[in-house]
């Protein structure tokens, strides 16, 4: 298996970790870093409506606990292209609407809004709209509309809360500790925290600490 | 597992607890589980069951309610909210198809053509992607679009009058046209 059809194949079980109802079901756990995942919705939530509305909602409701400086640093190590940078901009404007605090989240917008040609219009699922849903019309994205009034249709939220990298994040825990401690959950102590730092897009000095920090907590 | 499948394990549960409670029901499946069982093949989901003409029991949504936690589905996995769509197609009564594998639930579901129609009419007055979607999946022919067409039409009619169906009628045109454009 090539690592496109590995990395699709793990964003699908991760959305389905986060209890996706509209994807196939899988119980086993996978490790993805939480940013990249919402980052890599921008390649392949747009395969179908109804995962794009599961990942829409999941955007919305992790909004509170997501680091837009990390989404920002994965968006440029992946060299998105123009459609992905319409539809993660389209996320970012939904997860700015979910948070009290807009301002850090406004320089990620305009990040997004700099790098897509917004003079081009891209078709969401391959098709046309008789009416364009509003809310796609600011990335010039072409779409009807999405339900986004319902998430338990959706999204199993019990699951999704469970998950302990949303439950860290969620009880406080800082993003450089949560995201190493579900990076060592899921896959073992075994590599070296430079190795990591890498996987989890923290600098090795922010991981070297958290890691001191957590051994003497434990 | 796919949902659909998840879904008539859950189904195939609530037979058996209805058997258990010596229950008998009819129930007549509509929306995306009635393309389903149709045997469309198709690989995306269906979030949930849609039925009419059956007014649930408090036993049966005590059953309904115990099956959802046992499945981890919504607590709506099987619901009535297609009910509110009247009036329903003409030809669906004598259209409806038969299902015999439970033992306790007289299954019915929509044919094609009649999921059609009613797909067409919920894009226009929802004007949801995962109508089109499905729209998509079901590859209509003109003519059973037309019929789409005309159950649009007759739901104005009944709901808001001739005259607002005169106003509304250029746009159902348009609407037609996208249709064939984009389906066809």
């Amino acid at each position: 298996m090539n690592s496109t059809k590995q990395e699709y194949k793990n964003w699908q079980a991760f959305i389905s970790n986060l209890g996706s109802r509209v994807t196939t079901r899988t119980n086993k756990k996978v490790w993805m870093d939480l940013e990249h995942f919402i980052v890599l919705g921008a390649k392949y939530a747009n395969e179908d409506a109804r995962i794009f509305t599961a990942f829409t909602h999941i955007c919305i409701i992790l909004a509170p606990i997501l680091s837009p400086f990390k989404i920002k640093k994965i968006i440029n190590s992946l060299l998105l292209k123009d459609d992905e940078f319409k539809i993660i901009g389209l996320m970012i404007s939904n997860i700015q609407k979910s948070v009290r605090n807009k301002a850090q989240w406004n320089n990620l917008l305009m990040f997004c809004k700099e790098k897509a040609d917004l003079n081009k219009e891209f078709k969401l699922f391959k098709s046309s709209s008789f009416k364009v849903a509003p809310e796609l019309k600011e990335w010039n994205l072409v779409a009807s509309g999405l339900e986004l009034d319902n998430n338990d249709k959706y999204l199993n939220s019990k699951k999704m809360f469970n998950l302990s990298i949303v439950k860290m994040r969620f009880n406080g825990v800082k993003a450089v500790y949560s995201d190493l401690l579900f990076y060592r959950e899921l896959n073992g102590e075994n590599e070296s925290l430079n190795q990591i730092s890498k996987k989890i897009y923290h600098d090795y000095n922010s991981v070297y600490q958290a890691n001191e920090h957590i051994l003497i907590a434990a | 597992m796919n949902r659909p499948k998840t879904l008539l394990s859950a189904l195939n549960e609530l037979n058996t607890k209805l058997s258990i409670n010596d229950i008998h029901i009819e129930l007549t499946i509509v929306g995306s589980m009635a393309i389903y069982l149709n045997g469309l093949n198709f690989t995306r989901m269906t979030e949930d069951i849609d039925y009419i003409n059956y007014e649930a029991s408090d036993e049966f949504l005590n059953i309904v309610e115990h099956i959802s936690k046992e499945f981890n589905l919504p607590s709506y996995w099987i619901n009535s909210r297609a009910k509110e769509i009247d009036p329903l197609p003409q030809e669906l009564k004598n259209k409806l198809k038969s299902d015999n594998r439970y033992s306790n639930i007289a299954l019915k579901y929509i044919d094609i053509e009649t999921a059609i129609i009613m797909k067409v009419y919920a894009y226009y007055i929802r004007g949801l992607e995962k109508d089109l979607s499905d729209l998509k999946t079901l590859s209509p022919s003109s003519d059973q679009l037309s019929k789409g067409i005309d159950y649009i039409k007759m739901q104005i009619i009944h709901h808001h009058g001739k005259s607002q169906y005169e106003k509304d009628a250029a746009e159902i045109a348009r609407f037609l046209e996208f249709l064939k454009h984009e389906l066809n």
